[in-house]
């Protein structure tokens, strides 16, 4: 169905080392516009790094290899400026923690004007009402409030919304969202994750959600691709990575979501032995 | 633990070289006699003589061999600044694991901690002393005073630390003894801290010793030391620079020497507060 | 506010009250008899006796410590055993002059330190940022009064570009004021200076990584704009203590330096009533830079509560 048109993001063969560590190791994916993808693993299997790859945020120490296709160019070769330059304005990044991703010091008024400003070129004035209309638009409202308010002053369903309107802003075409609702209480988490899902309708964005929760995400997603130790274990559609997961480590990461409404009398945990098994498959990968 | 900590340092290029002035000026201390010739001979017939073969630092207003005067100086440098670091060492020590052990022993020392840390050194040092009377003895004691709280400080923080360990929780409710406790655990917790505290300490001494001699107090004016030569300085520099450059230089490597081991000791021993 | 004033008053009277009961304990436990050594070696026993009552030390331990008391707590601290001026004019007259001085260097501290750690930490590793971080290094290990004692030398006596002591009060020439406190501001501030490098330096390194700043870095905008809009925001409020601390460490400093330029502040008054041993004068000396050092606090935390607003009293 989206096969005849070209990605908004094609990643081929990504690796990420630091020094002879290999953090992540032969990723590849595509994202549609108008579509999701979600990553999903445990902590450490190299999701969020695979985002910051993309996104050209990794720390200085660790070095990434293979081919990062967006809009046809290749990211990866890019100057470090160009590749700066497409921040905010082409790609959009969520954090985890909106409390520590969001100056302490600064109104949020003034973090979101000043790209605004720099990237669509508006006036103070302009910058401030467009800020108000993108806060109205992930539902804080019209009032002011907000822009004078500083980032400890929200609660924290109203930073991660401060974040993913300030990461929209600028008008993205894609949207990577690195665990976007970890620090958020489970009501609150639906919330926001309705909210991306609604925004990828009305901006037409290509969305990769990244999450450790298969069970949370999945109603969210089109696609799913799931991580263990740097390498991609299994990829597919939702619906079939759902119903008829190849791999034991999918399986047991769909059996360990809690679900809302049921009451978890054993925290589930996964098996040594599927996590052995799915290393050596992976490795063989 | 502590051998890969010390393999650590030695590989530290900054701490070694810190390690290397200093150990350069402990050995020009000790062997200060063998060295340099009397610090007490006064000849009036060569005074502010230039740097020469015979005299390698030149001669001072006295007549006396600067060089002499140096290596003497950095034996009283040293040794004042060993003993004062010592004494602050081990009562800064003993106050500090009690602070974390017994409350109130912690409420009164620590304010008494915070009223020292927070007010200058130096003034205090001087006032100390003019009360005291000089002499070396009231020096080291003045010193002493100002250098416990650094010590308390950092040994009250391991303490707690300590007490906070589910072993020592444990140990403690199984009935064993307190003091054993103390020995057993805080001493190794607070090892690390306390060294890289006596570096520091070791270069607030230097520093102070030469400045209250510089200014004429404390140490008897026929005692050989670097501030007491600087201070000669003053009169004759135009005249004769030496005066003012062997003994300041004398200084700035011992304490560059300190300070260097001292932050080279802070990254291996103390790596959580080495960036701050 | 109120209620938090009184606090953090209350938290700061160690500041005062530790070093003024040091003194007092310390005057006691001296060695040999106090008054004789004040007095002085050819004193007769009624001018012992004389400076013994002065000092109050003919009483018992216990009413010598509330009689103190009670004269600290009236701000009385007597007058000099030597002028028979009043300590608390004294202390006043020379503190103007250690004010203007520690002002002074402080400025110079301000202005070098903080611009040097800038630039060394967002250069970090760079040729600037090596010999930037040695620099500051000797300058930790340098004792201010060598580096005073070689300006004279050089500025003074060789170049005569700065007059080598003495002062002139701003009221009397602004230009001669500054022109006699040049040396001695630029040999105290200059050595400050290496610890507020020190400071700013850690300050950028710790919030060139910070989560908010790769949120600004994310958002596409240039490093320029990140690094003076968002990092210096952020290293700029634990500055303020450093400084306040810096101005504190100056007018100890100034102890020192203001002796070598026959600078007429506290320095001198203290020092000249150490070697004479005129005990009410150190008493009134420590007693006003304690309080100066409460004062200092205390607009640190009001700047601090400026600059950072989750902090409200």
């Amino acid at each position: 169905m989206h096969t005849t048109q070209e990605p908004v993001l094609r990643v081929s063969g990504l690796s990420a080392r630091i020094g002879d560590l290999t953090l992540v190791r032969d990723v590849s994916f595509e994202v549609h516009r108008g579509r999701t993808l979600a990553v999903v693993g445990e902590s450490g299997s190299g999701k969020s790094i695979t985002a910051a790859a993309v996104m050209g945020i990794l720390p200085p120490q660790i070095r990434a290899e293979g081919a990062v296709r967006f809009d046809g160019a290749e990211l990866l070769a890019e100057p470090a400026k160009r590749r700066r330059a497409r921040g905010g304005a082409e790609i959009g990044y969520v954090f985890q923690e909106p409390m520590s991703a969001l100056h302490p010091l600064l109104r949020i008024g003034t973090q979101m004007i000043r790209p605004l400003r720099h990237h669509l070129g508006l006036s103070r004035a302009q910058a401030r009402d467009r800020a108000a209309e993108l806060l109205e638009q992930v539902g804080l409202g019209r009032e002011r409030k907000v822009l004078d308010a500083h980032v400890h002053e929200l609660s924290g369903g109203m930073r991660q919304r401060v974040m993913i309107a300030m990461a929209i802003s600028c008008g993205p075409r894609l949207l990577l969202a690195d665990e976007p609702t970890t620090a958020l209480d489970p009501t609150v988490q639906q919330q926001i994750l309705r909210l991306l899902a609604r925004l990828r309708e009305e901006l037409d964005l290509a969305l990769v959600l990244i999450s450790h929760d298969l069970g949370l995400v999945a109603r969210y997603s089109d696609e799913v691709l799931v991580m263990y130790d740097g390498r991609v274990v299994e990829q597919g559609p939702t619906a079939r990575i759902l119903e008829q997961p190849e791999q034991p480590y999918t399986r047991a990461l769909i059996d360990a979501a809690p679900r809302l409404g049921r009451r978890v009398d054993r925290l589930p945990t996964i098996d040594r032995a599927v996590l052995e098994q799915t290393r050596a498959t992976a490795g063989g990968a | 633990m502590l051998r890969q900590r010390f393999s650590e340092l030695v590989r530290d290029r900054t701490a070694m070289a810190g390690a290397a002035l200093l150990g350069l000026m402990v050995l020009l201390a000790v062997l200060a006699p063998v060295l340099g010739g009397d610090p007490y001979r006064v000849d009036p017939t060569s005074t502010l003589r230039p740097p020469s073969a015979s005299h390698w630092f030149g001669t001072d207003e006295k007549g006396r061999d600067l060089w002499t005067m140096v290596v003497h100086g950095a034996r009283t440098s040293l040794a004042i600044g060993a003993v004062t670091t010592a004494l602050a060492v081990l009562t800064g020590y003993v106050l500090g694991v009690l602070c974390g052990y017994f409350r109130w022993v912690d409420a009164v020392v620590m304010r008494v901690v915070d009223g020292l840390m927070s007010f200058p050194s130096i003034v205090l040092v001087i006032s100390l002393v003019g009360v005291l009377g000089d002499g070396v003895a009231t020096m080291v004691t003045g010193l002493t005073v100002v250098l416990i709280p650094m010590v308390t400080r950092v040994v009250r923080g391991a303490a707690l630390a300590v007490k906070a360990m589910p072993m020592v929780e444990s140990t403690t409710s199984l009935g064993s003894r307190t003091s054993w406790v103390l020995l057993r655990y805080v001493a190794p917790e607070a090892l690390s801290v306390t060294i890289v505290q006596a570096a520091l300490a070791f270069s607030v001494t230097v520093l102070s010793v030469a400045a209250l001699s510089f200014l004429g107090i404390g140490l008897p004016p026929d005692v050989p030391s670097w501030g007491t030569s600087l201070s000669a300085a003053q009169q004759y520099f135009y005249s004769a620079w030496w005066i003012g450059v062997f003994p300041g230089l004398a200084i700035v490597l011992t304490v560059l020497g300190l300070v260097l081991l001292g932050d080279g000791l802070r990254d291996v021993f103390d790596p959580r507060s080495a960036r701050k | 506010m109120t209620n938090y004033l009184f606090k953090r008053l209350g938290a700061l009277l160690p500041t005062v009250a530790v070093p003024m009961v040091l003194l007092f304990v310390m005057l006691r436990l001296a060695p040999g008899d106090p008054a004789a050594a004040i007095a002085g070696d050819s004193a007769t026993s009624e001018e012992i006796a004389e400076v013994r009552s002065r000092l109050g030390l003919d009483a018992s331990l216990w009413q010598q410590f509330l009689t103190w008391l009670g004269r600290v707590v009236r701000l009385d601290f007597g007058s000099s055993l030597f002028s028979d001026r009043a300590v608390s004019g004294l202390v006043a007259e020379h503190a103007l002059v250690t004010v203007q001085l520690t002002v002074l260097a402080l400025a110079v501290a301000v202005l070098i330190g903080p611009a040097l750690g800038i630039a060394a930490g967002t250069r970090r590793h760079g040729l600037l940022d090596r010999v930037l971080v040695f620099g500051s290094s000797v300058g930790i290990a340098l004792p201010s009064f060598w580096l005073a004692v070689l300006l004279i030398a050089v500025l003074g006596v060789v170049w005569r570009v700065f007059p080598v002591a003495g002062y002139v009060p701003f009221t009397e020439d602004p230009v001669l004021f500054l022109h006699h406190l040049a040396l001695p501001a630029i040999s105290l501030g200059l050595l400050e200076a290496a610890t507020l490098f020190r400071y700013s330096r850690a300050g950028v390194l710790d919030s060139l990584h910070q989560p908010f700043v790769t949120t600004a870095r994310s958002m596409g905008l240039p490093e320029r704009t990140v690094i003076r809009k968002y990092v210096f925001r952020a290293a700029v409020v634990p500055m303020v203590t450093v400084v306040g601390l810096t101005a504190g460490s100056l007018m100890g400093g100034a102890v020192v330096t203001e002796s070598i330029f026959s600078i007429p502040g506290l320095g001198q008054l203290l020092l000249t009533a150490v070697q004479r041993r005129d005990y009410p004068v150190i008493e009134g000396c420590i007693f006003f830079i304690a309080v100066v050092y409460v004062l200092l606090n205390l607009v640190i935390d009001l700047l601090y509560s400026l600059l950072d607003p989750r902090i409200r009293y």
